[in-house]
């Protein structure tokens, strides 16, 4: 009894701060000016934007991100280590510092100033900002999700005459998707969440470069608490479904071989 | 029998550490300080601490911002903002309990290295291709002025089609213009002022703006505030005033 009583004593500061901080939120603003200022223009233009940005860089990641973590699943090659430590640096360097290495990497002074003018303080910069931070989640996630996979499927295949790219894309892909999935909903809560560096690639521009995070900044910085607050809970209902999603991934046991839950939820 | 020992050491280390932070705060301020007056501020703070022993805590950001933690928060002993707009709204929520005006932060039209040619003047800012670079006109305080001067030139329309970013600081601002990512920016003049040589500069006209005061305000939710008074009058004497005049802030005229 009394040991027991002296573990939930902490369980329950954990999950009263919580649901302490959900309550503030939600509680902030009366019904009406809620309505109001989640119909605001600038939070429909935000939440689109945040919307599309999120997607696109999502897009980008799963495209860079699988072959990648693939050829890191499967194949050794000199220097792999150090390469292994140098994907999951955008993982632990704060966003913040992200944005100002990706500032000057695409800044007039940088290597590529044409390019990096066309990209620098437009959505589109918000999308390689977003990008940065997420591929390194779909890196990381499907590796793992890849070494989970027995290797006998891959070899059993390959001995009855697949293609290498049939081996990928019919077996290790498939048994690999669950982990995968869960990686993708993981990164794409990063990118919809992530405000750091896209403040310092897309600049705090309203109506421009004002993803859902930036205008709870922009907001909060000018008193507009309603418009901000309309945005943090719209941010909180997306990681809320992402965390069902999440549940839903890890909770299935359709196939019998892949038993792994959500694959690989590494440092995010 | 152990743990009441325990418990009362826990309570005398508790004791002990409660003594401690009301010590620690009589000699600690905080202060809330525009972004852009950092350079000044941090310096002046060194020197306050060395003269009194007061250790003065800056928290920089865009006075907007800055506004917004202090609404929230309702702590902090000092609020240092670029400019007097954002100390009365402070008035409104009557938490000033004395306010002294410092430092005039005027504006100026900052061209970036290698675009001097292209740009001349104010007008040339309108030429189609031009990058421009201003501050959100309500997260801090260059960005609202530079809201009036863009109506008052005449060609705020074909200006602000060429903004092609706002920065939620001045510093963030300077460091756009300072590395060529946009072709020119209105910032304060102390900003140029600090790195000479590096972006030619173009007046303002005064008439096209309310001249901005950067104020320094003791807050009513100060624990102490007769440090804070103290800090207060000390970045306001002849010594202060030229520290900040050495970044670039001239004195504001005695009223």
């Amino acid at each position: 009894m009394g040991f027991t009583a002296l573990l939930a004593l902490p369980l329950a500061v954990v999950a009263l701060t919580i649901a302490g901080v959900l309550g503030a939120l939600l509680a902030r603003l009366p019904l009406g000016d809620l309505w109001a200022a989640l119909s605001a223009a600038e939070t429909l233009f935000a939440l689109r934007l945040s919307a599309l940005t999120s997607v696109a860089a999502l897009g980008i990641a799963l495209a860079l991100g699988l072959p990648a973590a693939y050829l890191m699943a499967r194949r050794r090659f000199p220097g792999k280590v150090l390469l292994d430590t140098l994907l999951d640096v955008p993982l632990v360097m704060p966003p913040l510092v992200a944005g100002l290495g990706l500032l000057f990497l695409l800044g007039r002074n940088g290597p590529f100033p044409a390019l990096g003018m066309e990209l620098l303080f437009s959505p589109a910069g918000v999308v390689v900002a977003l990008a940065f931070v997420s591929t390194a989640v779909v890196v990381r996630t499907a590796t793992a999700a890849f070494r989970s996979v027995d290797r006998g499927y891959a070899v059993a295949a390959q001995s009855l005459g697949a293609a290498p790219w049939a081996v990928f894309w019919r077996v290790e892909l498939p048994l690999a998707a669950k982990g995968i999935a869960a990686g993708a909903v993981l990164a794409w809560a990063r990118a919809l969440g992530e405000f750091g560096a896209t403040l310092m690639v897309a600049g705090a521009t309203r109506l421009k470069t004002e993803t859902l995070p930036m205008a709870v900044f922009l907001n909060i910085a000018t008193g507009e608490t309603g418009i901000a607050v309309a945005c943090a809970l719209l941010l909180l209902a997306a990681a809320l479904l992402m965390l069902v999603a999440m549940r839903l991934l890890g909770a299935r046991r359709s196939e019998r071989f892949s038993r792994g839950s959500a694959a690989g939820c590494g440092p995010a | 029998m152990r743990l009441k020992a325990l418990a009362l050491a826990f309570g005398l280390l508790a004791l002990q550490t409660a003594a401690q932070t009301t010590a620690a705060a009589a000699q600690d301020l905080h202060a809330y300080v525009g972004a852009g007056l950092r350079p000044p501020v941090d310096a002046l703070i060194e020197d306050f601490r060395k003269e009194t022993g007061i250790t003065v805590t800056a928290e920089y950001g865009g006075s907007g911002q800055l506004l917004a933690r202090f609404a929230e928060t309702r702590t902090g002993d000092l609020f240092i903002p670029g400019t007097t707009f954002y100390t009365d709204k402070l008035k409104e929520l009557d938490a000033v309990a004395d306010l002294t005006v410092l430092v005039v932060h005027g504006p100026v039209l900052a061209v970036a290295p290698g675009k001097a040619e292209a740009i001349r003047s104010f007008a040339d800012l309108a030429k189609p291709g031009v990058r421009v670079g201003l501050g959100d006109p309500q997260a801090m305080a260059l960005g609202r002025t530079a809201e009036d001067i863009l109506d008052k030139s005449g060609q705020g329309e074909a200006i602000r089609r060429n903004v092609t970013v706002r920065a939620a600081t001045v510093k963030q601002l300077a460091l756009y213009v300072l590395d060529g990512n946009v072709d020119a920016a209105i910032i304060g003049a102390s900003e140029a002022a600090q790195n000479p040589g590096k972006l030619s500069v173009i007046a303002i006209p005064p008439d096209w703006y309310e001249a901005e005061y950067a104020p320094v305000a003791v807050l009513k939710t100060s624990a102490t505030p007769d440090a804070a008074k103290r800090f207060a009058d000390f970045l306001a004497s002849d010594a202060g005033l030229a520290t900040f005049q050495r970044f670039g802030f001239p004195p504001a005229p005695k009223m």
